[in-house]
Order: C-alpha cells, then sequence, then structure tokens
C-alpha cells in the first residue's frame, strides 16, 4: 500500500510542483486578470446598455472555465512528449497514482479555485467602475423606476430552478472536460489541446448521430420529452408517453457525469503507468 | 543486482536487443561502451523502466523497473545524456527533490558541489548546460541511490570538470553502489570503471573486468613488424606502432580503453581467444 499511495510523497510532489510553476502561474493569473478587464472595458466602451448584465458575466466565467481550463489541463503532462523532462518526471520516486492525484488536485480543484478568485477580482473592480461611471448605470431608471446598477452575479448559483440545473450539469461536464483534457496530455505526445479538442468534438458528434439515426430508427415515431427517459410515441393523432422507471434516469445520469469523469481518471492512471520515454 | 535476462526490444520495427542477457552487481562500476545506435541508452533506459522490454524479463534488486515503484526509483538514479532541471534556485531544488530520496545527504551534495566549484546559491536558470550537469551529478551521488546509471555524462564538460567527474565520482565509490557509464569517450572512464561491457549490433561483443583484461593483454609500443602483425589491433604513432597483443610476459600494461576498444570493434572474435585461452 505504501508503495501505491502515500499522503506525503503526494504532498511532496504537490510542493515540488508549485515551486517549479509558480512562476507561470502567477504571470498566467495576471494574464487572465488583464484580459478579463480589458474585455470589460470593451464591452462597457461598445455596450450603452447595461454591459455588465448577468448574462455577460456568466458567459465571461464559463468560457474562461471551458477553453482557459482544458488548455491549463493539457499543459499538466506536456513533459512527457519530452524525452528531457519525461524521464525527470518519470524517474521522480512516486507512484503513478500520486502523480495522477497531484495533477487532479491542480486541474480539478487549484485551477477551478484560482479562476473563481480571478474572476471575482476582476468582476469586483468591474462592477464598481461601471456603477461610478458607466451612463446606463448612472442615468437610466429600470423598470421600477430606480436606477439600474450592475450587480456582481453568482456564477454558481440561480434563484431560477432550469438554470441552476444547467449550472449542475455545467459543473460536472467542466470536470470531465478537464479529466479529458488531462488523460490527452498524456496521450498525446505533441498538440494534446488540438488533439484532445478535435477527439471530444468527433466523440459527440457520434454520440449525437448514434444517438439521432440509430436509436430514432429503433424507437417507434416521436421524439424524446424532457430528458432521455421519457419518449412521447406519435400515434395518428394520438401521442403516448412512455416513461422508464426513475431510477433508470438516475443511473444514466451518474454514469455519464459522474462515472465518465471517474473512467478518465482510471484512464489516465494506466497510461500514466505504461508511459514510456 | 541487475539482472537482463533474455531481453528483446525495439523500436517499431528496428529490432535493437535480441536475446540479451547481462548482470550488473554492486561494488563495480561498468563502462557501457559501443558505437552511435547500438543500444547502450536504450538499454540504460530499460533498466531504469522509462521504456519496458518487448520480451525477457529485467530485475533491479528484485524490483521490475516497468512498474517504477517508489522503492525502486529511491535506488536508482538516472544521468541521461539530455537532462532537465527546472529553472529554480538551487537549495529551491533541493528542498522539494531531495525528500524523495530518503538517503539523501545534504553534506554530500555540498561537497561534491565544491569539488565542481559551483556556488550552491545560484540559479539554475543561469547556469550553463555544464554548470547544470554537475548539479545533476552531484545530486544523484549524494541521492545514494544504489545504482546509478549515467548516459554520456562527461558530455558538455570541459577537460578540468572531467578531471573533476573522475575525481568525484572514484570518491563516491562503495561496495553497495553499482555504477553504469555509458559513454564514446572512453578516454573519459580510464582509471575509473573496473568492467568494460562492449555493446554492438544489440549484443553483448565484449564483457571482462579491467584485472582480466590487463592480465590478458598487452597495451605497448612495438617496433617489431611480426609483432605488429600478429597483434589484435595495431595503429602507427609518431612514436611507432601502438598495438593490443596478447600478453605473454604476465607483465600488466596500462589499459588503453581506446585502444581496446578498437580492437574489438575491428578484430573481436581473434580478441576472445586470448580471453579464451
Amino acid at each position: 500500500m505504501q508503495q501505491l499511495f502515500n499522503f506525503q510523497r503526494c504532498n511532496l510532489l504537490v510542493a515540488k510542483h508549485w515551486a517549479e510553476n509558480k512562476k507561470r502561474y502567477f504571470l498566467s493569473f495576471a494574464a487572465y486578470i488583464s484580459l478579463v478587464f480589458v474585455w470589460y472595458v470593451f464591452v462597457m466602451m461598445t455596450d450603452d446598455s447595461d454591459p455588465l448584465a448577468g448574462g455577460l458575466q456568466r458567459i465571461t466565467f464559463y468560457f474562461s472555465a471551458f477553453f482557459v481550463g482544458p488548455f491549463y489541463a493539457s499543459q499538466f503532462f506536456k513533459e512527457l512528449g519530452s524525452k528531457s523532462k519525461g524521464t525527470s518526471y518519470l524517474m521522480v520516486p512516486a507512484s503513478s497514482l500520486e502523480k495522477l492525484c497531484c495533477s487532479l488536485l491542480y486541474a480539478v480543484i487549484f485551477f477551478p479555485l484560482a479562476l473563481f478568485t480571478a474572476f471575482y477580482i476582476v468582476d469586483i473592480v468591474a462592477v464598481f467602475i461601471a456603477n461610478s461611471s458607466h451612463t446606463s448605470y448612472t442615468g437610466l431608471k429600470d423598470q421600477e423606476g430606480g436606477i439600474l446598477r450592475a450587480k456582481l452575479v453568482n456564477i454558481l448559483w440561480s434563484d431560477r430552478r432550469q438554470e441552476r440545473e444547467v449550472l449542475h450539469y455545467g459543473i460536472l461536464i467542466f470536470f470531465a472536460i478537464q479529466s479529458a483534457a488531462l488523460l490527452g496530455s498524456i496521450y498525446f505526445a505533441q498538440y494534446s489541446y488540438i488533439k484532445t479538442a478535435i477527439v471530444l468534438t468527433l466523440l459527440f458528434l457520434f454520440i449525437a448521430w448514434f444517438t439521432h439515426y440509430i436509436v430514432g430508427n429503433i424507437l417507434p415515431s416521436g421524439n424524446f420529452h424532457n430528458n432521455i427517459t421519457r419518449y412521447s410515441v406519435n400515434e395518428g393523432s394520438q401521442y403516448k408517453l412512455v416513461q422508464l422507471p426513475s431510477w433508470v434516469g438516475h443511473v444514466l445520469e451518474v454514469g455519464l457525469f459522474y462515472g465518465s469523469t471517474l473512467t478518465l481518471w482510471v484512464v489516465s492512471y494506466f497510461r500514466l503507468k505504461e508511459k514510456e520515454v | 543486482m541487475i539482472q537482463i535476462q533474455n531481453l528483446h526490444f525495439s523500436y517499431k520495427k528496428k529490432k535493437v536487443f535480441d536475446s540479451l542477457n547481462l548482470q550488473f552487481t554492486p561494488g563495480h562500476v561498468y563502462g557501457l561502451l559501443g558505437k552511435n545506435g547500438t543500444g547502450k541508452s536504450t538499454l540504460l533506459r530499460n533498466i531504469a523502466g522509462l521504456l519496458f522490454p518487448k520480451k525477457g524479463s529485467i530485475s533491479v534488486d528484485g524490483n521490475i523497473p516497468g512498474q517504477r515503484s517508489p522503492q525502486f526509483l529511491q535506488n536508482i538514479f538516472m544521468v541521461p545524456e539530455e537532462f532537465f532541471l527546472p529553472n529554480i534556485p538551487i537549495d529551491q531544488f533541493l528542498k522539494y527533490q531531495a525528500p524523495f530520496y530518503t538517503r539523501f545527504s545534504t553534506e554530500q551534495f555540498n561537497r561534491y558541489m565544491k569539488a565542481f566549484e559551483i556556488p550552491t546559491d545560484s540559479t539554475l536558470q543561469n547556469m550553463s548546460y555544464g554548470q547544470k550537469k554537475k548539479v545533476l551529478i552531484s545530486f544523484a551521488l549524494a541521492s545514494n541511490a544504489k545504482f546509478l546509471l549515467m548516459d554520456e555524462p562527461t558530455n558538455g564538460l570541459d577537460i578540468m570538470s572531467k578531471s573533476q567527474f573522475r575525481k568525484v565520482l572514484a570518491e563516491a565509490l562503495d561496495d553497495d553502489r553499482c555504477i553504469i557509464i555509458s559513454t564514446h569517450q572512453v578516454r573519459d572512464l580510464e582509471n575509473l570503471i573496473d568492467r568494460v561491457t562492449i555493446i554492438d549490433d544489440g549484443k553483448i561483443l565484449f564483457d571482462h573486468n579491467i584485472d582480466e583484461i590487463a592480465k590478458k593483454l598487452s597495451f605497448r609500443i612495438s617496433f617489431d613488424d611480426t609483432e605488429t602483425k600478429e597483434a589484435f589491433y595495431s595503429e602507427s604513432s609518431l612514436k611507432g606502432n601502438v598495438i593490443v597483443a596478447a600478453n605473454h610476459s604476465g607483465d600488466e600494461s596500462k589499459i588503453d580503453l581506446e585502444l581496446l576498444y578498437k580492437a574489438i570493434v575491428m578484430n573481436g572474435e581473434k580478441l576472445k581467444t586470448a580471453f579464451t585461452s
């Protein structure tokens, strides 16, 4: 067991990674803040009505999470594509599980936390600037007759149930994509970000094709209703709703959103174990 | 002890080893010599667990290198020809790298660094290739790993540094340690190695210890044409003909590794008779 996982060694790996990359991380953190700030300033300069609406703030955050996140994750095992760096990494006396845990800690936990922090640093400043100087927030009246104010948005919560569901699945999909990008960085020696993006797109297209044509041809004429456990069968002018037991939906949800992430971690572990440089 | 049995290895279609059997025991410094592309580095990478045998087995003190267990990795250190060191100060490098090696000695590291004339307060980023290599060699020796694999360790070192390298390595030798040095620059290893292993075309062409070589072969200058003709190898020089011949007198001469290497490559079969008789 000591050879498979040891907390002390894992902590050492985390500290070692931080010591070797902290300069790059601080620079990236600052660069992200600057870019989002420039983006907000651009939006404020070009949009005269409510430029920092909740939707824009959410889109800014989730765009960052879904594009910058996988890019970061796909760089994690980049060194395995280089003989010298790969040798140095694989020869560190730690198990493959410890090395994978370290990568997951950075890509799946620390990255979202850092992104969250960086986003709110710039968001708070941007909202303050907008409310102090932008004409739509300083002069115009809102629907109730009050002055429209730019508000900080809670990117992890919404008052609307449907939005909450989207956020919930969005976060789960984010973890799955981060895990896929990590696996891609072990699998592909070069251009892992692009190659992983291509593979994920092809996979998505295949699932869409499979669901639409294959499943569509097997099932009677009709369509899915709200989710894949409810199917409305079209019988002439009448519709019949066929609903699978709710547990089937739960199993599919767990399998799809949690299971895929876990599967990607397991595959990453074995790929890392079998990696040759 | 490192035991290699029936090792088969190939890169896609290029066969490197075909049933290689070899043994490395502690207390020795092995010189692994051979032409470019004969598999010296590949052999070291197989022993280090960076490449996996296609067939056959390698055992390093009972561990299978391919499993890369922390215990195995603590016991082996590889100084590759192309190496990587992070761009951090040396003290930071020590702080985060040394704890992985339970027998690491900072006192030894400082001693070797002093012998190499490298200040310990420098940053790896500002160092030349040769200086970085000396840091890596110092770290490798101070790790007190039982098996030390060095691939072209003197490449990139200046004349003074090569002599420092020999001095430092000689100081680090002990009965529990097994050092394998792969090199083209055979003169750099003179007075250092105690066993010569020559690989050619994936096979062991020659594998004898220095005492045996000194007893069986004579390295000298000859003016006698008959002696020169009968020698395993000869080349003319300003002083006369330098020859490698069978040692009939019993007097031991100073081994010239470069001449020995040439003799084995040019006239290996004939030279072997000196060791079988």
